[in-house]
């Protein structure tokens, strides 16, 4: 029984990161730009089912739907090489055309003008697997398309499928130079959506983005190419041992129910190392790695995808890495212990926690420059200050009462306004009683 | 007279001895008693080649070929020296040989009397022997040549002789029986060397033979037979059963060091054959890569898809409405297993094929999941049998195992026992890896109802102003319970998946290599080359037993406590995600339901979210206290490894060990292994308390999460 993962992209930068979440894919498990199988011949235990179905004529597709408001960034993915890959109907390009305009609610509110023709495209892929274990977004929370219309299938998503897993892939804005002024409303108003209707969020931070890239190409200003396939890379390798199943994690909801273990706080970070031009164009030529090595990258804070002031506070409340190399596991077992003396990694102070360690397969169709490579996916509590960045960015536009006009065309949005920050706010106060040893005295029966 | 004697002597009956070899009393009074005493031991001589003779007659018939050897040897003496010397007496006395008649007129019976003299010793050792051949009708080759081997070792040079020219002849006829089943693996139908399953037969091999050599003619009897039986296409080449049945014709039984020697170069030649041909590395290496795959559940992928199916089969069965249907078979479990292998990697796996559930108890009803807080019974008082069984009914809720269909050739390497702990270790992994799946479906519930809750309550858990608080810390440890849970078992399957499966699955797999290196290089060089390692399957099945005690040590089924507690984690884990299921998969009460608001009266807010918050709290207090409990007694384990119960049931598992291991191993190399497993174990769980106290929660003294130590005494009774 395979698990089926249904992807759905939303804007601009979910079809871009979801572009090159594809073209990784299809690296790794060895299936050309038009979805065929490159060479049958190599012996592989990969799964492609959990993401690909095959076609009549045997090509692989996608299970993934392109949505977007306006068609350039979509129209570049199909006239791209990879544009044949996709199932055509599961394109939808509106055809009002004019996009969000970097609105969340103008993205909100043309929910429920294309709803109808999108969810039958998620109806169709849905019937088309076995057992759907899950569906993956990938958006961003600050434009208009990705958030707005983002936020309001998500609702959708969470009313039609209860018992499904909603996980998404979210890039959080760069707070210090966004390209969008109302940003801050936009994400923040999402990301109450993201609280209430998601069962896992990997944070993916641009302004962290930029900077890794910026870090491991030596470039000033990295495109949004690059950032994309950072991006996309982290997506990829998060998902790995459900494509090449070993052990242990083989299907989604065993990583994220390690992963989110507190009521509130299902929001998880990332790392990963090395980036080297496997993943990235132009990037550094990494030398030599080490399990050690990469272990200890994964739990530096730079590495992580997201930029958040570094407290002595914060903890881990879960934390699974997941190694893609050909290890033995003694090694495993020295680095633990290594990262234990040094106290590399600091954990939750009111229960038993630890590093748990996924040994994954590697692709056979890729030769990697380098030995060891891993992903870290974290449940930690430096998402708490990131958190408070972006509602002080809120605040202070709020307060000012900024851009208000082009949401105020909408009914009721300064209720929907406060409502999202208080949720916002107390999201990152949960976050911040994790750090706590109180957090899990719960008190007796007797007590409530 | 003379002639009448010598008549006697030839072994024709006289009335000089009428009954035995006392003379006739008629004659004995006419006599001097020198003569009479002369004739008396003729007598004797006579009497006692007349009985040996008449017992060869009477052997002759015996069903056994080696007695009957025996027989047709010492006739063949008796007629070649005995006989023989009669007749001489007899040419000499006719012919007046100067030597012997006196004058030329009279034979004096002293004369015969010192002839026959030589033969006193022989023919009463030898009537001796077919008197104890007469006693026992049943003569197994092994004894009879060990006896014949005694007595030629006597001082007396005559009875040697002919004591040796016996056992040279049984031995020839035994080498014969030998060289069939050595070289061609046939077995005579009657006395056979070894019984239908190949077996050395008790007495068949005499104890001249060094039991490495009665180890190792089983071995290759074995080997051989199987392989002729199963019309292989490959059969041994004829240069080598050439060579072989020269060499066993040169050395017999007897000489113990030739013979050794000729029969470990057999061994050493069938087994390097048996390698490079049947059981190859190819071969070995499958079996061990899908007894891996399915019994240790290296395939993560199709035992969790094999769990859900097995899961599936029991809810069908408990909803179906007839009595029949509602069975749950082998074949229900079998067609599971291809059911789980649909489009996962063993799909394809010819050797999923071999795989087979079996249920010890014939068809069951499937049980719905217990709600009972029942402490599973201890199983530490037996200490011979393996732990792991409290396990077995754990996927199916009835004793159910996994087997193995064991096939030429691979079952020159592998038996019954062997499966008998893959299936047990088997029942534990896949008893973890159904709870840990359990443990993640309600996770999902929970987070499910979560998101359909929060649709109306944003981020808190909502609820009236008098239960708002109680809700979220509810809630909250609700979750707690869940993470505990799924965090105990995701590290206790990490190290076993990782740290123990895979480490020793490494490890066992490089020394494979290490042996098929070494029979190549041994090919490439000839076997003129002297062998630096004696290779076959004895040091492969050496090395494929210490794998799996390793592996049973590893996963703590040799520590019956640690098992027990595991068990219990187990059942506490399944009755929290039951009841969270009988509560509609949410810790909380659904918002608008009775208990959560005013009732018509009496009922006062939150009565419900109580209740539930008694039950929830009380399996938080049992989970942490069992974690600690396991995190006590495998700190233990390893400070005192040498405790009465690890140690008890560790020899009791060794025991059954060395009874697998049938062929060469000796006591002194199981020690030495002993010794060592004891150091890799120790050192397995050396990692299991890193991982399970990575952060010090475990090891951390209770009071400092502000209890108080009334409560610590409490909890002391309860674990």
């Amino acid at each position: 029984m395979p698990r089926e993962i249904v992807s759905l992209q939303f804007g601009q930068c979910g079809n871009q990161v979801g572009s090159t979440f594809w073209q990784r894919l299809c690296l790794e498990h060895g299936i050309s730009k038009d979805g065929i199988l490159e060479d049958a011949n190599i012996e592989t235990y990969d799964r492609k089912s959990t993401f690909f179905y095959q076609a009549d004529d045997e090509h692989y597709i996608p299970r993934a739907i392109l949505v977007d408001l306006e068609p350039r960034v979509i129209n570049n993915i199909l006239a791209s090489p990879q544009g044949r890959l996709y199932n055509p109907e599961n394109i939808f390009k509106w055809k009002d055309g004019g996009g969000a305009g970097n609105n969340w609610a103008q993205g909100y509110f043309s929910g429920e003008q294309v709803y109808e023709e999108i969810m039958e495209m998620i109806d169709r892929e849905t019937e088309g697997s076995d057992s759907l274990e899950a569906f993956m977004l990938m958006h961003s929370i600050a434009g208009g398309t990705g958030s707005g219309l983002g936020s309001f299938l998500l609702e959708r998503l969470n009313d039609r499928f209860p018992k499904k897993l909603l996980q998404t892939y979210s890039v959080f804005p760069n707070t210090q130079e966004g390209d969008v002024v109302v940003q801050p409303y936009n994400a923040i108003l999402t990301l109450k959506r993201l609280v209430k209707n998601a069962d896992a969020v990997f944070v993916l931070d641009n302004a962290a983005l930029s900077r890794i890239a910026a870090d491991s190409l030596h470039v000033q200003t990295p495109s949004f190419d690059q950032t994309n396939q950072l991006a996309s890379t982290v997506a990829a390798a998060s998902t790995q041992t459900i494509r090449f199943p070993g052990a242990m994690f083989t299907d989604l909801v065993s990583m994220v129910a390690s992963l989110v273990v507190t009521p509130r706080c299902h929001f998880l970070t990332t790392s990963y190392t090395p980036f080297t031009s496997d993943q990235v164009d132009e990037a550094k030529v990494v030398r030599r790695t080490t399990l050690l090595d990469v272990m200890r990258r994964l739990l530096q804070p730079r590495n992580r995808m997201i930029s958040a002031p570094v407290s002595k506070s914060s903890v881990y409340i879960s934390n699974i890495n997941i190694i893609q190399a050909d290890v033995d596991p003694k090694e495993v077992q020295q680095c633990l212990l290594r990262i234990r003396e040094r106290e590399l990694a600091t954990f939750i102070p009111w229960g038993p926690s630890t590093i748990q360690i996924a040994l994954a397969k590697r692709s056979p169709y890729i030769k990697s420059s380098h030995r060891v490579s891993g992903v870290m996916v974290a449940n930690h509590t430096s998402i708490a200050p990131f958190i408070k960045k972006m509602l002080d960015q809120f605040d202070r536009l709020r307060k000012r009462n900024a851009f208000m006009e082009q949401y105020k065309k909408f009914d009721n949005i300064m209720e929907e306004f406060d409502d999202a920050r208080t949720t916002a706010d107390e999201l990152q106060k949960e976050y911040r009683a994790c750090e706590t040893p109180e957090y899990a005295n719960y008190g007796g029966p007797k007590n409530g | 007279m003379i002639a009448e004697v010598l008549l006697v002597l030839a072994g024709h009956s006289s009335s000089l001895f009428p009954t035995d070899y006392t003379l006739n009393s008629a004659i004995a009074p006419l006599l001097h008693p020198g003569e009479q005493q002369s004739l008396e031991a003729l007598g004797l001589i006579a009497y006692r080649y007349r009985k040996i003779k008449s017992c060869c007659n009477k052997l002759s018939h015996s069903p056994s070929r080696y007695i009957c050897a025996l027989c047709a040897t010492l006739s063949h003496v008796m007629k070649d020296e005995y006989e023989s010397l009669v007749i001489q007496t007899e040419v000499k006395v006719l012919k007046r040989d100067s030597e012997l008649v006196a004058s030329g007129a009279f034979v004096p019976l002293s004369a015969i009397r010192s002839i026959f003299s030589e033969w006193d010793a022989p023919l009463a050792a030898l009537s001796a022997l077919v008197d104890e051949l007469e006693a026992d009708n049943d003569w197994k080759p092994g004894p009879l040549i060990d006896l014949l081997v005694t007595r030629s070792k006597t001082g007396i040079h005559r009875i040697a002789q002919i004591m040796s020219k016996l056992s040279v002849a049984v031995q020839r006829v035994w080498r014969t029986q030998l060289t069939a089943f050595l070289v061609h693996g046939s077995l005579s139908a009657t006395d056979p060397l070894a019984g239908e399953d190949f077996s050395i037969v008790f007495g068949a091999i005499p104890s001249c033979v060094s039991a490495q050599s009665r180890d190792s003619i089983g071995y290759i009897g074995r080997a051989v037979a199987t392989v002729k039986a199963v019309k292989w296409q490959k059969q041994p080449p004829r240069e080598l059963a050439n060579d072989h049945t020269r060499m066993l014709e040169e050395v017999l039984p007897e000489d113990q060091h030739a013979f050794d020697l000729v029969i470990s170069e057999i061994r050493t030649n069938i087994g390097e054959w048996l390698w490079l041909n049947v059981l190859t590395k190819r071969d070995v290496d499958e079996a061990v890569d899908s007894l891996a795959n399915y019994f240790l559940i290296r395939n993560g992928e199709f035992s969790l898809s094999l769990i859900r199916e097995i899961e599936r089969l029991k809810t069908s069965r408990l909803t179906s409405r007839h009595g029949t249907a509602s069975m749950i078979r082998d074949q229900d479990l079998n067609l599971a297993l291809l059911r789980a292998s649909l489009g996962t990697t063993a799909q394809h796996d010819p050797y999923l094929s071999r795989l087979r559930f079996v249920l010890p108890g014939g068809p069951v009803r499937p049980l719905l999941p217990s709600l009972t807080n029942d402490v599973p019974a201890s199983t530490t008082s037996p200490a011979n049998s393996l732990a792991a069984s409290i396990f077995d009914t754990s996927l199916l809720g009835t004793t159910m195992s996994l087997t193995y269909s064991l096939s030429w050739p691979l079952d020159l390497f592998l038996d019954k026992a062997d499966l008998a702990i893959y299936s047990s270790i088997f029942s534990f992994l896949s008893a973890l890896r159904k709870t840990h799946t359990r443990i993640h479906t309600c996770w999902t519930s929970l987070s499910n109802a979560q998101r359909a809750r929060r649709r109306w309550t944003g981020l808190g858990e909502g609820g009236m102003a008098e239960d708002l608080d109680v809700r979220a810390k509810m809630l909250r440890c609700g979750w707690g319970v869940v993470r505990d849970m799924g965090w105990f078992l995701d590290t206790l399957l990490g190290y076993v998946m990782m740290d123990v499966v895979d480490v020793e699955f490494r490890k066992m797999k490089d020394l494979l290599d290490k042996q098929r290196e070494v029979a190549e290089a041994r090919k490439a060089t000839g076997p003129q080359a002297t062998p630096t390692t004696h290779l076959d399957f004895t040091t492969l099945r050496t090395i494929h037993t210490n794998y799996l005690a390793r592996l049973v040590d590893g996963c703590l089924l040799s520590n019956g406590s640690l098992t027990t507690t595991t068990k219990q984690i187990l059942d506490i884990c399944e009755r929290f995600v039951a009841v969270v299921e009988r509560w509609g998969g949410d810790v909380l009460p659904a918002l608008l339901f009775e208990g959560s608001i005013m009732g018509s009266g009496q009922q006062e807010v939150g009565t419900m979210v109580k209740e539930r918050w008694v039950i929830v709290a009380e399996i938080e207090e049992n989970l942490r206290s069992l974690m600690e409990l396991f995190y006590e007694q495998l700190t233990q384990s390893m400070s005192q490894p040498f405790s009465t119960t690890v140690d008890a049931s560790k020899s009791g598992f060794l025991g059954g060990v060395s009874m697998i291991n049938q062929t060469t191993h000796t006591f002194s190399k199981t020690a030495k292994a002993i010794e060592g497993e004891m150091d890799q174990s120790r050192r397995h769980v050396e990692r299991l308390l890193l991982r399970l106290d990575f952060n010090g929660e475990l090891s951390r003294p209770r009071s400092s999460k502000g209890k108080g130590g009334g409560d610590i005494l409490a909890e002391g009774g309860l674990a």
